[in-house]
């Protein structure tokens, strides 16, 4: 790993609470936050102008959600590493996020610990 | 009609979300039900609405006191109107789609709604009985009503 | 394992090839010197053989040499000798000819003298001294060879004389016999040196070509040697082979799961556990696709799912651990056809592991286990709970029953309901809070489960009495939380669902007439005032204990008559708490005190026992209400026994306690003298439910009892208003 050079960090979620955390816990030295979008269609704008590398993703939200906006990321950029961050426990929704492009998934509620973990792990395939 | 499971489903929800977001256990009062008319709430109520195999909705309801306390637990210093709402809406969120372990992925949830009342009455979209949860956390007391077809 | 038997593959074929290139660099190594070796050999021989045969020439030519001038000197014939020496000549001629001849002139493979001098620098040496010796040699005589004709001349006067030309020869003669005989011990050493050298050599490569032979000799048994241990070694690398084989063969006939492996196209491969077409109940299994393995039995999304699943498995940028959190098939439930038309209904677990080979994916294996029976159970609760909520038996149930009863029940059963729901939903965060909510909550069953019962609402009852076992639990932990109460919160929603269902069916079955209207009297609720209602013998609570009576004396193998007196007049207030009391008491009566009829017989009793229920207005507004059987009154022996058999009282608080004390043990709860529970008596419940609404209503009990004659319970009841004055303090 060479922690030198820096990742673009991009965080979705309809919960400023949960995108104002996941900012201010994650202690990944090479990830450098770019932004926030509040759901899908926001997200696909913001991810356009500043070309992240690393995108936490919620799934339930207004407009457009998650899934659908982890597909059309990994269609812009395949390259990009995905961790889904949602409530939904099931394992059919995991696949599916998985399968659609996503690299990660940690399930809500979680601590500073699982959100640092779950983005070190992700980083092992940038 | 819910059974036991599928209400202790919920308990486990609003137990993990204390435990893992503001690390202080809630202790769960004992459950009843709301037979005449619609549940009382408190000052802010989150609300899911449930579709596909299941109908219904999942609320957490508190007070702003308990709100307030739960943000400072998880080092949020911004207390306005807007993340109480949000922080409530997010609870609601997270356990109904926890929920989702046990129910599958036809237990649809919907965006949350939040409703910002004082001593409020809250209409079930259905005609089910709804289960009260009663929560106890610190020295506040906040609900899940869950009410599911 | 799969592995291991292709590394046994490669080293049995490494192996023979090894040995191949080896046998090959033996045979170069040993044939080649051997064939120059024996070529030399066979070429020395030659040279030898030629040597030894003209050995002694140079002598038989120097004797037909002195042969020919003796001849010559006594006229005799000389043609003869001249005809040796020629001979012996050519010989010697031919000898040094071919060895010092041109070596091409022989053949390659012809053995060549020729080679085997000059492969000698020595005997290149000794040749040259032989070849010029014989060339002084055949110098000499020459003239004497080259002699053709008569050398003699017959003349009759001198009779027989040498010629000229006989002359001549005779002076050569003499001439080479001199040169000759100085010349021939050097041809013949030159020669014997020759023969002597080549003898060596021939032994020498003797020798080299013995040696190589003996170095082949060890070489060839080693090489058998490595021969035997290669086929011996692959013989039990090939047993090995058979024997994995045959264990992956076991295992794969043995293993309690469905085995099988999953190529890139999701098709399963020709191997399989024999468990595996037992789980699926088909065999056509190898070959086809995932998506044909399922379909036939899951929903379309299961399937679905499954499919992506698969799908991420095999795209390795997702990791193992996380491919494993969110295996979706770890229940699934699958349903088979099972012939006639029903389905069975099972459930799978599959569990996918990534095989690699060269950390390249190449297969998923897949086992699948049947997870039925675990998943059953955890779902057994909810089945049979269904099955008690079958309506056919509720119907039957209601058919009997009187609607004006029915529907006092259902709206004395709705207030006990929402009663529990309130103590249910009063805050309560200690133990002793929550332990004085099960009892309270206790009682209202207990008299929802009473009054069932006397009405024949089976499905009711059964409902109530699991209430009961699930309070009974609870009362037993020792400690208590707010979660415990769920159970108890989902039986009573049950139960409000079930009374719901009852009553649209009466309501349904009133329109439609089966249900026989009920008088007015029996209209529910407090509208009337209750001074105003004459007694009438069919009141409802009246009712309710005849029915109570008649079933518990039948299953008990009792015989009793109900005499109820006044119960009409009860005030709609204390409609309810009466009634609860009176079923207890009434039941009690029956269970505990009432005897066989028998026993009563023998005892000069009628057969009948008979159960008093009086309720009558007192002064000052308040009520009385007695409850009086004629059976066996109460044993104090057996109520001390008891009450220390269930740690109500120890055996000394027992022995001190009066007759009075030792009464009063029976209102304590958990007291019961029965010891198997049924739904009738043996909870210990009972009386202390009777206590505990005589309490509520501010009211005070009293009992008195004859031994072998009654049993009597006085309940005195203060005056309404009084009740609730004392409820709103």
């Amino acid at each position: 790993m060479n922690a030198v050079v820096p990742l673009k960090l991009m965080i979705v979620d309809d919960s400023n609470i949960i995108r104002r955390r996941i900012e201010r816990s994650q202690q990944i030295d090479r990830l450098r936050v770019v932004g926030a979008a509040a759901n899908g269609r926001e997200a696909i704008e913001l991810f356009e102008r500043t070309n992240p590398d690393v995108v936490t993703m919620d799934l339930t939200m207004p407009e457009m959600d998650g899934i659908e906006c982890v597909e059309r990321l990994v269609a812009i950029k395949p390259a990009v590493l995905i961790l889904v961050v949602s409530a939904l426990a099931d394992k059919a929704t995991a696949v599916e996020a998985i399968a659609k492009g996503a690299n990660g998934f940690l399930c809500k509620p979680f601590t500073d610990r699982q959100l640092n973990d779950a983005l070190a792990e992700l980083l092992q395939d940038a | 009609m819910l059974n036991e499971g599928e209400i202790r489903t919920f308990i486990q929800g609003a137990v993990h979300y204390f435990e893992v977001s503001a690390r202080q256990p809630v202790a769960v009062g004992s459950p009843y039900l709301i037979t005449d008319g619609p549940p009382s709430v408190h000052e802010y109520t989150g609300v899911i609405g449930i579709s596909g195999k299941r109908k219904g909705a999942v609320c957490f309801t508190a007070p702003r006191s308990m709100l307030m306390v739960l943000l400072m637990r998880m080092n949020e210093t911004d207390t306005s109107e807007d993340n109480m709402k949000d922080l409530i809406g997010e609870v609601a969120n997270t356990i109904s789609g926890n929920a989702r372990r046990d129910f599958g992925r036809d237990f649809v949830i919907s965006v949350p709604t939040v409703v910002a009342s004082d001593n409020g009455k809250f209409t079930p979209p259905v005609g089910a009985r709804p289960f009260i949860i009663p929560l106890n956390w610190r020295s506040h007391s906040a609900k899940l009503i869950v009410c599911l077809e | 394992m799969i592995k291991n038997v292709s590394t046994a593959w490669t080293r049995a074929q490494r192996g023979p090839v090894a040995f191949g290139v080896l046998v090959l660099l033996f045979a170069l190594a040993v044939l080649l010197p051997g064939f120059r070796l024996a070529g030399r050999l066979d070429d020395t021989a030659a040279a030898l053989r030629l040597v030894s045969e003209q050995r002694r020439q140079p002598d038989i030519v120097f004797g037909a040499l002195a042969s020919v001038r003796d001849r010559l000197e006594s006229f005799g014939y000389v043609e003869e000798p001249l005809g040796e020496l020629r001979a012996g000549v050519k010989e010697l001629d031919g000898l040094v000819g071919k060895l010092t001849a041109d070596p091409a002139a022989f053949g390659t493979f012809d053995a060549s003298p020729v080679r085997a001098v000059q492969s000698s620098a020595l005997l290149k040496v000794e040749m040259e001294t032989l070849s010029k010796s014989w060339a002084t040699y055949k110098e000499a005589l020459a003239p004497i060879i080259e002699f053709t004709g008569v050398p003699y001349a017959d003349s009759e006067s001198s009779g027989v004389q040498l010629n000229p030309a006989g002359r001549k020869l005779t002076v050569e003669a003499r001439k080479a016999l001199v040169a000759t005989r100085k010349e021939t011990p050097v041809l013949v050493a030159a020669t014997a040196r020759v023969a002597a050298t080549l003898e060596a050599d021939s032994a020498r490569l003797s020798t080299y070509l013995r040696f190589l032979m003996l170095a082949a000799l060890t070489g060839a048994i080693a090489l058998g040697v490595g021969l035997v241990y290669i086929a011996v070694a692959r013989r039990r690398e090939g047993a090995l082979l058979v024997n994995a084989q045959r264990q992956t063969a076991d295992i794969l006939g043995t293993v309690k799961e469905g085995l099988f492996l999953l190529d890139e196209k999701a098709r399963i491969g020709a191997t399989h556990s024999a468990s595996l077409e037992r789980l699926f109940k088909r065999s056509d299994l190898a070959g086809i696709s995932f998506e044909e393995l399922l379909k036939p039995l899951v929903p379309e999304k299961t399937l679905q799912t499954a499919q992506r699943f698969v799908e991420v498995l095999w795209s390795e940028r997702t990791r193992e651990n996380l491919v494993k959190s969110i295996n979706p098939l770890q229940e699934v439930e699958v349903s088979f056809d099972s012939g006639s038309g029903s389905q069975e209904t099972r459930w799978l677990e599959f569990d996918f592991h990534r095989v690699k080979n060269d950390s390249k994916l190449v297969n998923l294996l897949v086992s699948v286990s049947d997870v039925t029976p675990r998943v059953r159970l955890a779902r057994e609760l909810a089945e049979s709970r269904e099955k008690a909520q079958s309506q056919v038996d509720t119907l039957l149930g209601v058919l009997h029953v009187n609607a004006a009863q029915l529907r006092s029940f259902l709206s004395d059963s709705d207030a006990a309901m929402k009663m529990v729901n309130a103590m249910l939903r009063e805050p309560a965060r200690e133990e002793s809070a929550f332990r004085r909510k099960l009892d309270s909550i206790f009682r209202q069953i207990h008299s929802i489960k009473g009054e069932a019962a006397a009405l024949g609402l089976g499905t009711v009852e059964g409902r109530a009495h699991e209430f009961e076992d699930a309070l009974k639990e609870l009362r037993e932990r020792s400690a208590l939380s707010g979660g415990d109460f769920l159970p108890l919160v989902v039986k009573l929603d049950d139960l409000f669902t079930h009374l719901a269902s009852i009553s649209d069916l009466v309501s349904r079955l009133a329109q439609l007439n089966f249900v026989a209207t009920a008088p007015e009297a029996a209209a529910v609720g407090g509208a009337e005032a209750p001074a105003a209602v004459a007694p009438k013998p069919n009141d409802p609570i009246s009712e309710t204990l005849d029915q109570l009576v008649e079933r518990v004396a039948k299953d008990r193998g009792k015989s009793a008559r109900l005499a109820a007196d006044g119960l009409g007049t009860v005030p709609a207030d204390y409609r309810r708490a009466v009634k609860d009391i009176a079923v207890q008491a009434v039941r009690n009566a029956l269970v505990h005190g009432i005897e066989d009829p028998e026993f009563r017989k023998r005892s000069g009793k009628q057969a009948v026992g008979t159960i008093k229920v009086e309720f009558r207005a007192e002064g000052a507004g308040g009520y009385r209400l007695i409850i009086e059987d004629d059976g066996a009154g109460l044993n104090s022996r057996r109520i001390r026994e008891a009450a220390i058999a269930r740690g109500i009282v120890t055996s000394e608080e027992a022995a001190r306690l009066e007759p009075k004390q030792l009464l009063s043990l029976l209102f304590r709860p958990g007291f019961s003298t029965q010891d198997v529970a049924d739904e009738d008596a043996g909870r210990g419940v009972g009386m202390n439910v009777v206590a505990e609404l005589v309490k509520e209503m501010r009211g005070r009990i009293g009992i008195s009892s004859g031994e072998g004659r009654y049993t009597r319970f006085t309940i005195v009841l203060p005056a309404i208003a009084t009740v609730a004055a004392g409820a709103a303090a």
